[in-house]
């Protein structure tokens, strides 16, 4: 007698987030609680100092450095790395939620050793359980709904980001990817000096950039630089972006594929971190 | 359906939004309605539909679902699965997911389930 039955298929994540939300009584209550969803999953927390137990980082060098958070399924328990941050510890929570409640995903670890799981899987459940851990922390679409009755700017999800208990770098992601008006973000990295550099105009590079849909269709789905460190005098031609919670009022330029250029209207933003900055569409008439 | 009052709530918000700093006689002109009628849409008596709705939407570059508040979906089957995994009993080999700036071989895998296991263990 068959003792199979199909994975549910037609499971959307954000139905998923919905339901555990709702189930573990933080549906419409900010910030999600993680205590909450983890106690209605029956599972536990734990807290490690992974670089520094000493039968693992003898054990496993390499990876205890590296480590964020761990789902042991077979325990029921969640392992954050105790040197996080709470907000990277809090992300990790719910990035390993995701991957108890996804359908295929525990059958998928279960199988999970190098040689049988391909990288491209391996990506493909972690991009599934970063995206249901943004659901859970923005609640699905109530983020998006809130954010978009506020003025189009880089203050609205600095303003909201601490409701949701949120760190302003998820927030903004989350801003754009969901918005319906034409906005942008490119994040810039800032990168490590040389000895003999010039410490006063500080080097940076695109670290990654994220369009909202109506952007994309218009304009472009992402930037790059054309070199591999930019002066952040060059990149941002104004000063005083590097205090923390200025908001500094810019242009950007971006190239045309065929000649030409985008001008935009951006602000730009730091965490202490990177620099973010946020583009604002339509394009600037000439 | 949503209650009739969220939705021109909603609309009316979300249509303030989008005006900035237009005058309202202004946008009404660029959509082709009375200033009387676009007044009442702002102020959440109304929500146009048909064409109006459409003009609306291509006067300000947006697609009608921006005005509307999301429907519920229907939540059973994954309220069932959900209910079934929270009750499923793992007691199978070690299986582990990492969330970590590089992917864990299957050795360091294991050390980690014992690690977590030792803890258990003693908790």
């Amino acid at each position: 007698m068959a003792n199979l039955k199909p994975v549910p298929e037609d499971l959307s994540p954000d139905e998923i987030a919905e339901v555990l939300l709702d189930e573990a009584g933080t549906l419409d209550v900010l910030p999600t609680s993680e205590s909450n969803l983890l106690e209605y999953l029956g599972l536990k927390q734990m807290s490690f100092d992974f670089g520094a137990e000493p039968d693992f980082i003898g054990a496993a060098p390499e990876i205890s450095s590296k480590l964020r958070a761990v789902l042991s399924v077979n325990h029921r328990v969640v392992a954050t790395h105790s040197k996080l941050g709470a907000k990277r510890s809090r992300w990790g929570v719910f990035h390993e939620i995701a991957h108890f409640i996804l359908p295929e995903h525990v059958e998928k670890l279960f199988l999970d050793d190098d040689k049988t799981l391909s990288v491209w899987t391996h990506n493909r459940l972690e991009r599934e359980a970063n995206s249901l851990a943004a659901e859970l922390v923005f609640q699905g679409n109530r983020f998006t709904q809130e954010s978009a009755d506020f003025p189009l700017s880089c203050q609205t999800p600095l303003n909201l980001a601490p409701k949701y208990d949120a760190s302003f770098e998820s927030a903004v992601r989350r801003y754009v990817e969901r918005h319906d008006l034409l906005c942008a973000v490119i994040v810039y990295e800032k990168c490590r000096a040389l000895a003999d550099e010039d410490f006063e105009d500080e080097k940076y590079k695109v670290h990654y950039s994220v369009t909202s849909d109506p952007f994309r269709r218009l304009y472009f789905a992402g930037v790059q630089s054309n070199s591999e460190f930019s002066r952040g005098s060059d990149i941002f031609q104004v000063h005083g972006v590097s205090q923390i919670g200025n908001i500094v009022r810019t242009e950007l330029q971006v190239e045309k594929q065929n000649g030409g250029q985008w001008v935009f209207d951006s602000e730009l933003f730091t965490n202490g971190y990177k620099v973010f900055q946020f583009v604002i569409g339509p394009e600037k008439q000439a | 359906m949503l209650p009739a009052v969220r939705m021109t709530e909603h609309f009316g918000k979300r249509l303030r939004r989008l005006r900035g700093e237009r005058s309202q006689k202004e946008v009404a002109a660029g959509i082709g309605v009375p200033t009387t009628t676009y007044a009442s849409l702002e102020q959440q008596e109304t929500v146009p539909r048909g064409p109006v709705l459409q003009r609306v939407c291509d006067y300000f570059g947006v697609v009608p679902d921006y005005f509307f508040p999301p429907v519920k979906k229907e939540t059973s089957p994954a309220r069932e699965w959900l209910r079934e995994q929270r009750s499923r009993s793992f007691d199978v080999a070690p299986t582990i997911a990492t969330y970590s700036l590089s992917q864990a071989s299957s050795e360091e895998k294991e050390k980690l389930d014992n690690l977590i296991g030792t803890r258990v263990g003693k908790s």
